[in-house]
């Protein structure tokens, strides 16, 4: 990949993907060694120099710029960090952060509306490579190197023993948290009481004789209701 | 407006375990919670925060809650290591405990059963100042 410029907090940036261009590259994505994501935007060039607005992103970000979910705007305030400016003038790059060039009405910055305004197909490989890019995140807890761990129980009226937890400096030890249970349905048991009926004491279920046992399959079609054009839709879908 | 976003952000949070076995109609019995905090880290620098919620009410019914996070801190290399420890046993606890707390709810809004509320927590208290 080309060099790009070298930023001193986020390392040497290589263009990775042009997704428009003139003469020169317009809107292009940059990554540095560590493999993070930039969105880049020239915004000047001319006999005055070159300058360029950068932001640290992710690949889910640019597909949604490439679809038109977001403008290229949209992309650089809201859904990038670091707010990078970079000049080139005289042979050299100046570099600079969250400076004027960033500011809400600042010339440098994509209009409102604007979209990449793609055709039909016309990013499908930039999305593909962008949607890979995003790391995946393991569920497997086997894939986890355990760091920490903390236990406690919690009893009604305990409280937590502060002067104990000054040396849980590692997380691993007991605590002791109190709770309380709070009776939501208390009333509305009260109400039907008198119409409870009572069972007698709860049994696990070897303890009564099995006389039915099935499972259903029911088609989904089954199941639904197709509303017409009538009056009594609603009743229909009561 | 300035930047708001946080440098611990969540990639994921799932429901490992949501458990309800019942022993027996809703009795006096005192009501006791057991959690478990597991953290651990793969070779993504991502961050898998797992909080198991265990209670037991005696002859009326045993439960368990597990809920897994997966947290990432964004420009770790900047952050001291206790500030990233802190994030990660302090901040990403204490953004996944109103979840759990909300499914204890759920889980235990049921007839002939009282509903519970976990208190709030001190989670600098649980992991130290």
């Amino acid at each position: 990949m080309k060099e790009f410029v070298k930023l001193d907090k986020y390392g040497q940036l290589y263009i990775d993907r042009v997704l428009f261009e003139s003469y020169f590259p317009v809107i292009f994505t940059c990554v540095n060694d560590k493999k993070d994501i930039f969105i880049g935007v020239c915004c000047q060039n001319n006999e005055k120099g070159c300058k360029w607005l950068l932001g640290k992103t992710n690949g889910i970000s640019i597909v949604r710029m490439l679809r038109d979910e977001i403008t290229i705007r949209q992309l650089l305030l809201e859904c990038s960090s670091g707010k990078i400016s970079v000049d080139y003038v005289q042979n050299r790059y100046i570099v600079a952060y969250d400076n004027s060039d960033w500011d809400e009405k600042s010339p440098y910055l994509p209009k409102e509306d604007s979209y990449m305004y793609a055709e039909d197909g016309e990013f499908e490989e930039e999305i593909n490579y962008f949607s890979s890019m995003e790391y995946y995140v393991h569920y497997n807890g086997e894939c986890y190197k355990p760091i920490a761990e903390a236990m406690g129980t919690i009893n009604k009226g305990i409280e937590p023993m502060a002067d104990a937890l000054a040396v849980f400096a590692s997380a691993i030890g007991n605590i002791s948290i109190s709770s309380e249970v709070v009776s939501t349905l208390r009333v509305f048991g009260e109400l039907c009481t008198n119409f409870a009926a009572n069972t007698g004491k709860y049994s696990n279920e070897e303890q009564y004789k099995l006389v039915f046992n099935s499972t259903f399959s029911v088609s989904p079609k089954d199941l639904g209701m197709e509303l017409g054009s009538e009056d009594d839709n609603y009743i229909n879908a009561a | 407006m300035g930047n708001f976003n946080s440098v611990l952000t969540l990639q994921k949070m799932v429901f490992d375990r949501i458990e309800f076995d019942r022993k027996g109609f809703k009795n006096t019995n005192e009501l006791k919670f057991g959690l478990q905090v597991q953290i651990g880290l793969d070779k993504n620098d991502t961050y898998k925060v797992t909080l198991v919620l265990n209670g037991t009410k005696q002859d009326e019914y045993n439960m368990e809650i597990s809920l897994s996070g997966f947290f990432k801190v964004e420009e770790q290399e900047k952050l001291d290591d206790k500030m990233v420890q802190d994030l990660i046993n302090k901040n990403a606890v204490a953004i996944l405990m109103p979840y759990l707390r909300s499914e204890l709810t759920l889980l235990t809004a049921q007839p002939d059963t009282d509903s519970v509320v976990l208190p709030p927590f001190n989670i600098n208290k649980m992991f130290g100042n």
